[in-house]
């Protein structure tokens, strides 16, 4: 076949036609998520209108001017973006929240692992911190998930529950075989991820932040 | 008859993708257990099964044959992803409710079906006439289900709680979706075929009538 026979064939139609509509519709999602992004500001904003409703608070985290310090071997920026290992979770971000009584909060988002088809769930969890101790999970709301086909099965009451049966040391756990297992059915998978994510954050403020951060 | 009247009753009854071609079943019974979620399931497949029933049939002619179908999941891809930034963006708890069932529409067979028997062989307005009646018939089916699942497994509507107590909770699974979807085939199905007959019978009746009057 010679040049000028391969620019008339139509495996040659074929390929400029697919490369074009590759490019215009590349193009076209590229202007769109310029327009469509979500940032991380209004993932926070949406975060704290849930959690906190109308409620006057004050936030710490959210830039470089207000950082909160995480204290593990060496203090840590939460507001450069890091992403701190803890046991089957992730801590993605985490901000100091004063209401205008005093009262204190962190404001942690965790990413809990072992969900469903290896995927995972990010979860905004307020902490009540009293005299540098965790005194109670104030609300737990799912963020986003990765591969969660069933978690629209997550029920607010199973939400709440965190709020309801949190006591000092309490581990939450979706094994079957347990009397205080806390799990959806249907969506245990998914609610095993939760649980990682809330423990992980409990565990992340009484550590790390707790005290040592006021 | 009227041929757009035909191709509305076609998306919408005739043809209704859930219950008589039982297309989309992957989300059908992922989603039914909450009507919320199956009606929004059900209005983002209009959107997306419109809009690339109008791009295809606008390109039909420009898109050769050996590669429409990869030309066709691109453009499917392209809106659901378009869609799935618009909802992130704009409407986050239906976008939180649909999880994974949203970016699997881009191999949803009722889009790829309709682009493939009837937008690359269709004008645009009839094709996106097709679009919005085939997607509207996915919807009613959808939250039909949805609200028969959620009220008896659930005992809420739309997510309203109705009352505490009696549920079933097989219905708010995907085996009791199942059940669900497979009984209301078999009611849709018969209802169209005892119409199909008597409007059978209605013009074989009125072909006699007039042959003996041909005859007389």
């Amino acid at each position: 076949m010679t040049a000028k026979q391969f620019f008339k064939s139509t495996a040659f139609k074929c390929i400029i036609v697919l490369l074009s509509v590759l490019l215009v519709c590349g193009v076209l999602l590229t202007v769109a998520y310029s327009f469509l992004k979500v940032t991380e500001g209004e993932r926070l904003q949406r975060a704290i209108s849930a959690i906190y409703g109308g409620e006057e608070v004050t936030i710490y985290g959210d830039d470089a001017a207000n950082p909160v310090t995480a204290d593990i071997d060496e203090p840590v920026d939460l507001t450069k973006n890091t992403k701190i290992a803890m046991d089957n979770a992730d801590i993605l971000a985490a901000y100091k929240i004063e209401f205008a009584d005093g009262g204190l909060n962190y404001l942690v988002q965790s990413q809990g692992k072992g969900g469903f088809s290896g995927g995972s769930v990010t979860c905004w969890i307020a902490i009540n911190v009293e005299n540098g101790k965790v005194a109670g999970i104030d609300k737990v709301n799912i963020a986003s998930n990765v591969n969660q086909s069933f978690i629209s099965r997550i029920t607010d009451a199973f939400l709440n529950g965190f709020t309801e049966d949190y006591a000092d040391g309490v581990k939450f756990s979706s094994d079957k075989g347990s009397p205080d297992a806390h799990l959806v059915s249907g969506a245990s998978k998914s609610s095993t991820a939760i649980n990682n994510a809330v423990n992980a954050a409990v565990a992340f403020v009484e550590n790390y932040l707790g005290g040592a951060a006021q | 008859m009227n041929k757009y009247k035909k191709i509305t009753l076609d998306g919408l009854i005739f043809q209704n993708p859930t219950f008589m071609l039982v297309l989309g079943t992957c989300p059908t019974l992922g989603l039914i257990s909450s009507a919320f979620s199956a009606m929004g399931m059900g209005l983002t497949v209009v959107v997306i099964l419109t809009l690339s029933n109008i791009l295809i049939s606008a390109l039909r002619k420009v898109i050769p044959n050996e590669v429409r179908i990869p030309c066709y999941i691109v453009i499917i891809a392209t809106l659901v992803t378009f869609v799935r930034m618009f909802l992130e963006k704009l409407v986050p708890n239906l976008y939180d409710a649909l999880g994974g069932f949203l970016v699997l529409i881009v191999v949803n067979c009722i889009i790829l079906g309709r682009a493939e028997a009837f937008a690359n062989k269709h004008t645009v307005l009839e094709s996106a006439l097709d679009g919005v009646s085939t997607g509207l018939g996915f919807t009613a089916a959808l939250t039909f289900m949805g609200v028969i699942c959620e009220v008896l497994g659930s005992g809420s509507l739309f997510g309203f709680k109705l009352w505490d107590g009696f549920t079933i909770g097989m219905l708010a699974t995907p085996a009791g979706a199942f059940l669900v979807y497979g009984l209301c085939i078999a009611g849709f199905t018969s209802v169209i075929d005892a119409f199909m007959r008597a409007k059978k019978v209605k013009a074989n009746k009125l072909a006699r009538e007039n042959l003996l009057r041909e005859a007389a």
